[in-house]
């Protein structure tokens, strides 16, 4: 399944970290129950030699080398880390190009879009496919989150500030929009949707929504 | 005698405060950007705290492990604080 | 008085082993009720559409769960074990401040029982969610008075910790055994005096957050509803203290496996240095990232960028605590007794929190998780998993200590390995639902998360459930468990020289450490005084009037003034206290090792005061950001002839309108009045220290005298201020300068209160020569009072 941009990205970087995570998590804890099984005390086993005795303080162990390859190690593979999200998060909050400007406004409890030519509509958004579609976030109240989580990204909406992000759709149909930042009672339900459809349908639509207006 | 020269360091140090203060209100009128004034005024207050601290709070004469705590807070939010009005300067004055 | 049953004994008590158990038990009872609350919601989000709960139940529900876990049970469960080990571990006969220590303990229990009663209070509890944004948190959108309690219980909270951080930071530095370096103190005592600094720096952000929201609340200020404050002021606030909190519950847990984990494998902590390094490593850095919650905010891409940065960072420190845990099996002989498995399990969870977390530190991946459940799974992981898991094993590490009697192993076994795989249950399927948001009552059925839910739920009732033997392992054990003896585990700390329980006085002869050995000194002689049990009603009647005062605030003022009342009282008597014998409290002037040269009470006075200047940092760090973020704002440095307006007053400046500037000559005057107070009330000091009462009480008059001075001109200054209509709803600047000022001027009053105090007692000859301890200590606040004035004259009065 091809994910359309910039969910491509998204799930590239997820992979990777999913992919690293897993081999690194399940190495860490394979380590810890097999140290734990092999070294569990049989009867009949001696005490180490050096044990804690009562009263005692324990000797102190650990080799400076082994503390410098375990940080390189780990610093090396934290910068790939790093480096694959820093260039994800540009790619995700830099518009390919200009692409077409909707006006968020989260209110309780629904989403508010505004179209470049003034068209309002409540909670339902028409796009066109295989187009930028830039969003300008914003709450008239208290904060929201605008998430469209198909295409993997979301912003918070601030009163009094303006969030950017932007999707291109790569197929007709419905996507949903979610809120991810409690907002009050109705939080659960403010459930929006987006309908991409094809240039000329789009056009169409327009026509007909600024006639209404 | 180690009354008396006690109590004249902290009349000294009590002279300095308030010339100090009436300085910070002097600096004021004087014909200096925004951005000297605010440092000028900052930086004679924190030498004011660190006056107190020091002498009054007789933090000087404490062991080293008890006065680089404080100290070391206190000129770090000092720096801090100049740093946040110097920075956030540009949006403070209007036009 | 030491029968188990008194009521009296544990109204009343100070001792650290019995404040402790009030501590362990009251954080039980907590989890247990939160957890309830979160059995509940799992059934409502079994499967899509549920009804069990309405969105405002839910909410509340959810909000009361989160606040709770984290702050009333993973922490103060934490502060149990600190309060009934640390000071065995180190060798002292009781904390450094007992009635403070008891203190604590009520202010928790009681800010917790407010907690509770916000939910029935009209129209509800707090339904904000733990982290409470604004502006969803103000009084517009929440408007029922039960998210103002809940704010009061934070604070009050708050207030709890402080004087907990005061005392265990003094008593970790003072009262520990003639010998105990710094590198030889054990670990867990380390992980509870990393908790104690980072709470120091971490919790007066949250109060003065709080402060602030209370004012937008009860006053009706508007920093968290304007957009020059708003959403982003709170959020900074929130997280400074919040991530550091997360670092804060996990320290003690830490300190937990460092002991668990040597004293089950049977080899010394692999990399001692190595881990108290990465541990203060982290401790720093835990302050420098908490801008990863706000990457979805409009914070630039640089900002965001360095938070990333510093939050990937931080796993290295973890990492290397952890392998180095792992390490520490090796060539052991490893007994897999209940308490190691659970730390074993703590292990695991972290690894899987660890890894998910660095997940969240990536700005890209954490554009679509923030808020989602994905962010749910992650933290339960860690703070649920790590911490509740490591707790449990102190629990069972412990019992024997406390009780005196072995809990049952094979009931501690099932209890394990049913909890492990039954959290497991609960939150790994939650990765899996990264598009889920979080805090939502209910969901469609088409949206597919109905499995994973399922799951989650059957796990979450597996985990509950199997709570409930742990509850009767520990009552059956109490009861029939076989002696424990003294070291069931073969520890080398403290406490497991000494009886099971411990005798009231923790030690007979006071522990010395030679070489690499802990002795307890024949002949008896030590430096103790003999200490009476002792019991003291204050701590109890000052949190029971400061609680009637913050919920009169809240809704019916007389009840204020009875609690004001009611606290004045008590701190009579908390001062009229007769010493002798009691409170393990030591000679003043003694010579401890190892600060001889400063005393409890001073050292103490400091880590306040540290705590003082970040609230004061804090609440003006509001002040810098609401103002750079205001369009105009009001400065003499607008005014070109500032020399015919000394006096203040409304100005026209031409290009930017009529501006409201203070008062000048007042403000200066008023700033000359204090600095000689403060010359005053060193003279006091010093006077005293030369043995002259007269000197003493003249200048403490004279101090009184200024003090009272600068509240009347305060007050006149008021007055005009509110007479010609500058008022604390007329605007941001306005606002500010109420607060920052009243908050300090709320300072000015305690001090001279406590100079008051001071005073009565210079003429019943309270003070000598040799024992002076009253002036010296309230001298440091009251010239701190002083330094916070120095910089809020020129911020409010001249920039």
């Amino acid at each position: 399944m091809a994910y359309p941009p910039p969910a491509d990205q998204w799930w590239g970087l997820f992979y990777y970290f999913s992919t690293l995570g897993a081999i690194i998590g399940g190495i860490v804890i394979a380590f810890l129950v097999l140290a734990a099984i092999k070294y569990r005390y049989k009867p009949g086993k001696p005490e180490p030699e050096d044990a804690p005795k009562p009263g005692t303080f324990p000797k102190d162990r650990g080799h400076l080398k082994y503390l410098f390859v375990l940080s390189f190690v780990t610093l090396s593979i934290i910068s790939t880390l790093v480096v694959g999200s820093f260039s994800a998060f540009h790619v995700l909050t830099t518009p390919p190009d200009k692409g077409l400007d909707i006006e968020v406004t989260g209110f309780q409890w629904a989403w508010g879009f505004k179209y470049p030519n003034g068209v309002q509509t409540v909670s339902n958004l028409v796009i066109p496919v295989n187009q930028t579609i830039v969003f300008h976030v914003t709450s008239s109240d208290v904060k929201h989150k605008f998430g469209v989580p198909y295409f993997k990204t979301s912003i918070d909406a601030i009163p009094g500030q303006v969030g950017e992000i932007w999707i291109k759709a790569t197929s007709t149909g419905d996507y949903d929009i979610l809120c991810y930042e409690l907002c009050g009672v109705g939080h659960a339900g403010m459930i929006g949707k987006i309908t991409a459809v094809s240039q000329s349908q789009f056009n169409q639509w327009l026509e007909n929504a600024t006639k209404q207006k | 005698m180690y009354d008396m020269d006690r109590t004249k360091l902290y009349v000294y140090v009590w002279g300095i405060l308030v010339a100090f203060t009436i300085i910070e209100v002097i600096t004021l009128l004087a014909p200096l950007t925004h951005t000297v004034i605010i440092a000028a005024v900052i930086t004679v207050a924190s030498v004011k705290a660190i006056a107190v601290v020091s002498i009054y709070q007789h933090l000087k004469d404490e062991p080293n492990s008890v006065k680089m705590f404080p100290l070391t807070l206190l000129i770090l939010l000092i720096v801090f604080l100049l740093l946040a009005l110097l920075i956030a300067m540009p949006n403070m004055m209007v036009q | 008085m030491s029968e188990t049953f008194s009521l009296r004994r544990w109204l009343t008590t100070t001792n650290h082993k019995d404040v402790g158990i009030l501590y362990l038990v009251t954080s039980f009872y907590f989890m247990f009720f939160a957890g309830f609350l979160a059995m509940n919601f799992r059934v409502q989000l079994f499967s899509p559409n549920q009804s069990l709960f309405t969105a405002s139940a839910y909410n509340q529900v959810v909000t009361t769960h989160g606040l709770m876990m984290i702050l009333w049970v993973l922490s103060p469960m934490g502060f149990a074990f600190a309060n009934y080990i640390v000071p065995i571990q180190i060798g002292a006969k009781d904390m450094a401040f007992p009635r403070l220590n008891a203190l604590s303990y009520w202010f928790y229990l009681f800010s917790g029982l407010l907690l509770v009663s916000s939910f029935f209070l009209p129209g509800g509890g707090a339904d904000v969610g733990w982290t409470a944004y604004a502006p969803l948190s103000t009084t517009k959108y929440t408007p029922q008075v039960g998210m103002t309690v809940a704010a009061m219980a934070l604070i009050m909270l708050v207030a709890s910790i402080t004087v907990s951080t005061v005392n265990f930071i003094t008593t970790i530095a003072r009262e520990r055994a003639r010998g105990m370096t710094w590198s030889k103190m054990p670990l867990f005592t380390w992980g509870i005096l990393y908790t104690v600094i980072m709470m120091l720096f971490a919790f007066p952000p949250l109060g003065a957050g709080l402060l602030i929201l209370l004012s937008d609340r009860i006053l009706g200020t508007m920093f968290f509803t304007s957009n020059a404050g708003g959403a982003l002021l709170w959020e900074n606030f929130f997280w400074f203290f919040g991530h550091p909190e997360v670092y804060i519950l996990l320290a003690p847990a830490l300190g937990i496996l460092f002991e668990i984990i040597p004293a089950f494998s049977r080899r010394p902590i692999y990399g001692r240095k190595f881990i108290l390094g990465a541990f203060a490593l982290a401790s720093i850095i835990s302050f420098l990232v908490w801008g990863h919650h706000m990457f979805a905010t409009t914070e630039t891409a640089l900002v965001k960028k360095i938070f990333s940065a510093t939050s990937v960072a931080i796993s290295l420190p973890f990492e290397i605590v952890t392998i180095y845990l792992i390490a520490t099996l090796l060539r052991g002989s490893i007994r897999l007794s209940t308490p190691m498995l659970f730390g074993l399990g703590a292990i695991y969870m972290f690894i899987i929190g660890g890894i998910t977390g660095v997940f969240n530190a990536s700005i890209a991946l954490d554009y679509q998780f923030r808020g989602s459940y994905w962010v749910v799974g992650h933290f339960h992981f860690v703070m649920g998993g790590t911490v509740i898991f490591a707790l449990l094993g102190a629990l069972y590490y412990w019992f024997p200590k406390m009780t005196g009697r072995m809990y049952n192993e094979k009931l501690g076994k099932i209890h394990f390995f049913i909890s492990a795989i039954g959290f497991t249950m609960i939150y790994f399927p939650m990765f899996f639902l990264f598009d889920m948001p979080r805090r939502i009552f209910t969901y469609p059925a088409t949206a597919g998360w109905d499995f994973m839910n399922h799951i989650a739920t059957i796990g979450g009732f597996i985990f509950g459930s199997i709570q409930l033997l742990l509850l009767a392992n520990i009552l059956l054990s109490l009861r029939r468990g076989p002696p424990a003896g003294f070291n069931p585990w073969g520890g080398w700390t403290l406490e497991w020289l000494i009886p099971s329980p411990p005798p009231a006085q923790d030690f007979e002869v006071s522990p010395k450490i030679e070489r690499e050995e802990i002795v307890f000194p024949k002949g008896g002689s030590t430096e103790w005084e003999d200490v009476e049990e002792s019991y003291t009603p204050w701590p109890l009647t000052i949190t029971i009037g400061t609680t009637l005062g913050l919920l009169g605030v809240a809704m019916f003022l007389p009840l204020a003034i009875l609690g004001l009342a009611v606290v004045l009282a008590s701190l009579v008597g908390w001062f009229r206290d007769d010493f002798r014998g009691k409170f393990a409290a030591k000679a003043e002037g003694m010579g401890m090792w190892p600060f001889e040269k400063i005393s409890h009470e001073k050292l103490g006075m400091w880590v306040f005061i540290t705590a003082e200047m970040m609230l004061f940092s804090m609440v003006v760090s509001g002040y810098i950001y609401v103002r750079s973020n205001s369009a105009v704002w009001p400065s003499p440095l607008l005014v070109t002839n500032i020399l015919a307006h000394l006096q203040g007053g409304i100005i026209n400046v031409p290009g930017v309108g009529e501006i409201a500037i203070h008062n000048i000559v007042l403000g200066t005057v008023n700033t000359l009045v204090l600095v000689t107070s403060s010359l005053t009330m060193a003279l006091a000091l010093n006077a005293i220290k030369n043995g002259n009462v007269r000197g003493l009480k003249i200048w403490l008059l004279a101090t009184l005298a200024l003090g009272v001075t600068f509240m009347v001109i305060k007050g006149y200054e008021w007055a005009g201020l509110y007479s010609e209509g500058f008022t604390i709803t007329s605007g941001l600047p306005a606002a500010s300068y109420y607060l920052t000022v009243g908050l300090h001027g709320a300072h000015v009053i305690a001090g001279l209160i406590a100079i008051a105090f001071l005073i009565t007692k210079a003429y019943k000859n309270g003070f000598t020569k040799e024992s002076y301890t009253g002036i010296e200590n309230t001298g440091l606040y009251w010239h701190m009072v002083d330094v916070i004035w120095l910089f809020l004259f020129p911020l409010f009065y001249l920039l």
